[in-house]
């Protein structure tokens, strides 16, 4: 029409062989408005283009991996055996934490959110063993499969929630709890006045550790249990906790940290009171700054539970599980004592 | 004649400053406070040692110094919820200058000044923004928190020179524990500030009643942004104090010092809607909390039993203080 009516105006004017200027012009502003709406509608089409591209999944099955924390580097280095599964085995990992080793209902909201955003696998390392029941077995009916890694849901609560975990991943926390308990008997001699620093109550990596002291302990008749109390994994809290141990027992011979964090702050604890080197410290995690501290001596050993493993095959049987494969209810990563010998290749 | 009057006034004035003692607004708190000492030195024979008392002041010192910002904040009429979250990146900036190797006092200067600075941000939100101080330090608790976990990536920063772990965490001054010594510092000039300077009184006069101060020509917004300022400064001392002695810079400290902080200046007589408080009302506040939680912890009491009996304490010390008030 437009058209047209251009074509009239042209033909009256070309007599005068002149087109007027407010036609002109409004010749000109349809061409342009024209010529936007065709570059405008190109542009639609292109963007719905690559939404549609990108909405649409490509082969990499989409993993979400649910961190307690990313501020103890143990953690750290958790997520980097996933990270590096995720790259050996071609997996769109969607890495997540909460912030703190107590922050539940953060890590609750987090295993929603990955629910909605339909990710094939959930491999979490959980806060509290049975508060995260409700919202995995919700993920679970959607299809998504559960993956358990470090610290153990709870079986009982998983049970009565409706959740089937499919596999769980970790080291021993019986035996780990064991191990450094027993080194720290024979550095004593078998005998002498002991305390632990546990980890949150209840949960299941805490009592497992304690349970490995409290067996060790009832081993050796020369072993007295002063104290036993919990700084929740954190290092400012051990440090005042254990100020006050020290105080209540100024002879203590031995302390075993349910974790590196613990220890940390423990040890600043005995260095105010004056006394590094009279009391024996061991702990577990294997971080770097652990082995700083037993290095300068100030620390003896410590538990590697290899957290990169429990990454690594965290993401794998999230996989197997994908591809529909049977997975054996747990799989444990190998143990080991971390002294100063080791660490100065004294031994092996 | 003349001297009988003059024994008679003598005694008079004798029984006034008595009834000065009786009706001084610590007595309630001194009296609380002593009788806690009580209790806990029957319960526990290690409470009463020169050892455990000097621990109990070294345990309450970050606490006090802190205490004594929110203290001058509250007065004010406002209110820091951002302390913790302060103390934390004040800590960890200290930490990171610390570890490229700027000389202390440097690195202490430059924590100092981002604690005077979140104090400025406070300051000018709550006077020109209009903002509620709960609002705006609201917001501050979340932001330094997300800063310092930004600036360390989540990673607490370990191992500082030896010099400044003594100086600010394991030193001793004679025999009193150095967190001790600085928090006395902070005290006294904050005390003095409050009671000999004229920016303490118009810091009492904008908590008493801030429209009024304004008429009188009193600079409202810098007189705010000064007091915010100090309470920064105090969370950075805090936070040098916290890294000195776990001798690591954790992004993820100090959760929870507002609560304490608060706590103690309640205690202590501090109102919280402005005017009303004194800085030694706040150290009391912050020892009795001390005593109850070293006390406790020396029993073996549970932690959990002892947040119930802590709240017990803050509700109690107030409500009877302020039944003590009512004629």
């Amino acid at each position: 029409m437009l058209f047209g009516f251009s074509l009239f105006v042209g033909k009256r004017e070309k007599e005068n062989g002149k087109i007027p200027n407010s036609v002109q012009k409004e010749l000109g502003e349809n061409k342009k408005r024209e010529v936007t709406l065709m570059r405008r509608t190109k542009m639609l089409v292109a963007i719905l283009v690559v939404l549609m591209l990108s909405v649409v999944s490509f082969s990499a099955p989409k993993i979400a991996l649910i961190m307690k924390t990313l501020t103890n580097p143990f953690f750290l280095t958790m997520k980097d055996g996933a990270v590096q599964a995720a790259k050996d085995f071609g997996v769109d990992l969607i890495v997540v934490s909460a912030e703190l080793e107590t922050s539940i209902m953060q890590q609750i909201s987090l295993i929603q959110d990955m629910t909605t955003q339909k990710v094939e696998a959930i491999v979490i390392a959980p806060i509290d063993s049975k508060a995260v029941v409700p919202a995995l077995a919700e993920a679970q009916k959607a299809g998504i499969h559960v993956i358990n890694i470090d610290n153990a849901i709870d079986l009982v609560a998983a049970k009565a929630g409706g959740l089937d975990v499919e596999i769980f991943i970790s080291a021993d926390n019986v035996i780990g709890g064991q191990l450094a308990t027993a080194y720290l008997a024979s550095l004593l001699g078998g005998s002498g006045k002991v305390a632990m620093l546990e980890g949150i109550p209840g949960v299941e990596n805490a009592e497992g550790r304690k349970r490995g002291f409290l067996n060790v302990v009832e081993l050796f008749p020369g072993l007295e249990i002063v104290a036993l109390q919990t700084a929740n994994w954190q290092t400012e809290e051990a440090l005042n906790v254990f100020s006050n141990i020290l105080q209540a027992h100024p002879d203590i011979d031995g302390l075993f940290c349910a974790n590196d964090m613990m220890a940390l702050g423990a040890i600043q604890a005995i260095e105010a009171a004056g006394k590094t080197g009279e009391i024996y410290v061991t702990s577990y995690d294997n971080l770097d700054a652990a082995q700083a501290a037993i290095l300068a001596g100030t620390m003896h050993a410590t538990v590697e539970q290899n957290p990169y493993l429990m990454g690594y095959f965290g993401v794998e049987y999230a996989l197997k599980a994908i591809a529909g494969e049977e997975l054996p209810d747990q799989f444990m990563v190998p143990l080991s004592c971390v002294d100063k010998a080791l660490l100065t290749g004294e031994r092996w | 004649m003349p001297d009988v009057d003059k024994n008679l006034d003598k005694k008079q004035s004798r029984k006034d400053s008595w009834k000065a003692v009786l009706v001084s607004q610590y007595f309630v708190i001194i009296l609380i406070l002593l009788s806690l000492g009580i209790v806990m030195s029957f319960l526990s024979p290690v409470f009463l040692t020169s050892r455990n008392l000097l621990n109990v002041l070294l345990q309450t010192s970050i606490n006090i110094t802190v205490a004594v910002g929110v203290t001058m904040v509250i007065l004010t009429g406002g209110i820091d919820l951002g302390v913790g979250s302060v103390v934390a990146l004040t800590g960890v900036t200290l930490g990171t200058m610390l570890k490229a190797n700027l000389p202390i006092p440097v690195a202490f200067l430059i924590a100092v000044l981002v604690g005077a600075l979140t104090g400025i941000i406070n300051g000018l939100l709550v006077s020109k923004g209009r903002v509620p101080a709960f609002v705006a330090t609201l917001g501050m608790m979340s932001a330094a928190r997300g800063l310092s976990l930004i600036i360390t990536g989540g990673q607490s920063i370990y191992v500082f020179p030896r010099s400044f772990l003594n100086f600010f965490g394991i030193g001793y001054l004679w025999f009193i524990p150095m967190p001790v010594v600085i928090a006395a510092v902070v005290v006294i000039i904050a005390q003095y500030i409050l009671s000999q300077t004229r920016f303490g009184r118009y810091v009492y006069a904008i908590g008493g009643n801030p429209e009024a101060a304004r008429l009188a020509g009193v600079k409202v917004t810098l007189m705010l942004i000064m007091t915010y300022v100090i309470a920064g400064v105090t969370y950075a001392i805090g936070g040098t104090i916290l890294t000195a002695r776990l001798n690591s810079a954790q992004p993820i400290a100090g959760v929870g010092y507002e609560l304490d902080a608060i706590a103690a200046a309640v205690i202590g007589g501090t109102s919280l809607s402005g005017g009303v408080g004194t800085v030694w009302g706040t150290v009391l506040g912050a020892l009795i909390m001390g005593v109850l939680r070293n006390g406790l912890n020396l029993m073996n009491i549970s932690s959990y039993i002892q947040q119930v009996l802590i709240g017990t304490v803050i509700v109690g010390a107030v409500l009877v203080d302020r039944m003590r008030n009512k004629p």
